[in-house]
């Protein structure tokens, strides 16, 4: 597991090009031009505008969880579970789903975390976070 | 003409299912085809009645080619003059109704057959595969989640925001498999009932859903039958209609959902229920999407049989079992019944044996009316039908 792994074929050109992005530039939203909306991921159109002009702004990196879940089986078996996934509300408005991190990690609904890196494990983007105590 | 509030005119005439559980040497192509046979029998038609199609392309198997004509022509009906291809999921067969509707309405079509057929299990079985959940995780969404850990990120806000217990969570399995062990064994994957303790001890998926906590993976297909109500009474007995529908389609991934706290399943619910002018009270019997034990506490409170948040407590009442005051998914549903891929569709034909006095050993006496429900993708798209009961004079 190493940025250097590259992503796999499940990956569309735009979702390619974010995803490096992310990889080089840590946390970036996509931020719309026209109407300045802040989503994530990077869509094909502005939600609420429909424009197709993008800024990208540093994430302060910080996020509460709104839900999460130790996985058991996971998709791949190539993972060691538990893995845990949350559902991460960021400061700047939209949702992600990111990995704290942790042997466990101990999460709780409403939860701090901040982000650590984006990296490419088996082929897919994953958001690391730690969880703040 | 349809005003705009009222659903369009649709009888639901005919239901037919294959065998459900692991039928290993059928293709999909043959379950649509028995399925579509039994439906066509049980409605007294032949396939030559049947001018359109709903089908489903099955996630086992590739077709060939066109789904619609593919399907039509393996259970006889073409060629037809209207066919379309579901895209939302466990909502599809729900919607399906107002699809066929609309298209009768219009004049498209005089008689659609809707039918949904997948091998999930023999897909299992040949591939090797250990668990079949699914990557359902999108491209930004931690790559180790499965639909089923998806749905459990909801499961633990649910828990951690409202106090709902494990055990309520599993109490929803545990009426599914008691439903389930009702049916004729051919008809319900699970021929026992599940504890809650057992349910509980079942292994764990993803924290804090537990394998009996998730969809079966089976085998098997159904189908329905819809038409004008003109012809429903031409062809006599009793029949099923469409007095109210609603759906709304929402986000794509988990991470595009704004709130837990509501699927689309609420504005649904309050257009199917306002347009056949019914209360909760009204409803006989209710057939709720169950992917996963948390979609159900969801749906129950997004569809209003409770307040947000104390939906726990409602499953645990005995008011969702038979004998109670809405007897919820009488087959056994996605989580005992049979979850081919298709599983809402058994939703909808269970609907149609509750309404028209064929449910067996799990009739609710004197059903009129029904709310059936589908879900697909991650709380992603939701329909919601109320169907009455009809006798032909």
């Amino acid at each position: 597991m190493s940025e250097a792994d590259a992503l796999d074929g499940s990956y569309s050109p735009r979702e390619r090009a974010f995803a490096d992005r992310l990889l080089a530039e840590g946390l970036v939203i996509p931020v719309c031009e026209a109407c300045t909306t802040p989503t994530f991921p990077l869509p094909p159109r502005c939600p609420d505008c429909g424009a197709d002009e993008w800024s990208f702004e540093p994430a302060d990196g910080r996020g509460l969880v709104r839900g999460y879940t130790h996985v058991r089986r996971p998709s791949d078996s190539r993972f060691e579970p538990p893995v845990t996934s949350a559902l991460i509300e960021l400061e700047e408005g939209p949702a992600v789903i990111g990995h704290p991190a942790g042997d466990p990690p101990d999460v709780a609904v409403g939860d701090r975390v901040e982000f650590v890196e984006a990296l490419v494990v088996y082929g897919r983007l994953r958001l690391s976070f730690s969880v703040q105590s | 003409m349809s005003d705009g509030t009222s659903p369009p005119s649709a009888a639901l005439v005919g239901y037919g299912e294959t065998d459900l559980g692991s039928l290993p040497d059928r293709g999909v192509e043959d379950l649509c085809a028995e399925a579509a046979g039994a439906a066509l029998a049980n409605a007294g038609l032949s396939a030559a009645d049947v001018d359109g199609l709903v089908a489903r392309t099955p996630s086992t198997e590739d077709l060939g080619g066109s789904t619609v004509p593919v399907i039509a022509e393996a259970v006889g009906i073409s060629p037809i003059r209207w066919g379309v291809d579901v895209g939302t999921g466990g909502a599809a067969y729900v919607q399906a109704i107002a699809d066929a509707g609309a298209a009768i309405e219009a004049g498209l079509a005089d008689v659609v057959l809707v039918v949904a057929a997948d091998r999930l299990r023999a897909a299992r079985a040949e591939e090797g595969d250990d668990d079949l959940l699914g990557t359902a995780a999108g491209p930004f969404e931690e790559p180790a989640n499965t639909v089923a850990s998806l749905y459990a990120h909801v499961a633990n806000w649910h828990v951690e925001t409202f106090g709902t217990t494990r055990e309520q969570l599993a109490k929803v399995s545990e009426i599914a498999s008691t439903h389930a062990a009702k049916q004729r064994p051919e008809r319900a994957h699970v021929q026992k009932t599940s504890t809650v303790e057992e349910v509980l001890s079942s292994p764990m998926i993803a924290d804090p859903l537990t394998q009996y906590q998730c969809s079966l993976v089976s085998d098997g297909g159904a189908a329905f039958l819809v038409t004008d109500e003109a012809t429903a009474r031409d062809l006599g007995g009793e029949y099923a209609v469409l007095t109210g529908f609603g759906a709304e389609h929402t986000h794509a991934d988990l991470s595009g959902m704004d709130d837990f706290a509501e699927t689309g399943a609420a504005a649904a619910g309050d257009r199917a229920m306002a347009a056949a002018d019914v209360a909760h009270d009204d409803l006989d019997v209710i057939g709720i999407y169950d992917c996963f034990s948390i979609s159900v506490l969801q749906f129950l409170e997004d569809l209003g049989f409770c307040e947000r948040g104390v939906s726990g407590a409602l499953v645990e009442s005995g008011a969702l079992e038979l004998g109670g005051r809405w007897p919820m998914n009488t087959h056994g549903g996605a989580l005992a019944g049979a979850h081919p891929g298709p599983a809402g569709i058994f939703h909808v034909t269970e609907a149609i044996r509750q309404l028209t006095g064929a449910a067996e050993r799990t009739q609710v006496e004197g059903a009129e009316t029904a709310l059936v429900h589908g879900n697909g993708g991650v709380f992603s798209t939701q329909a919601v039908a109320v169907l009455e009961g009809r006798i032909a004079p």
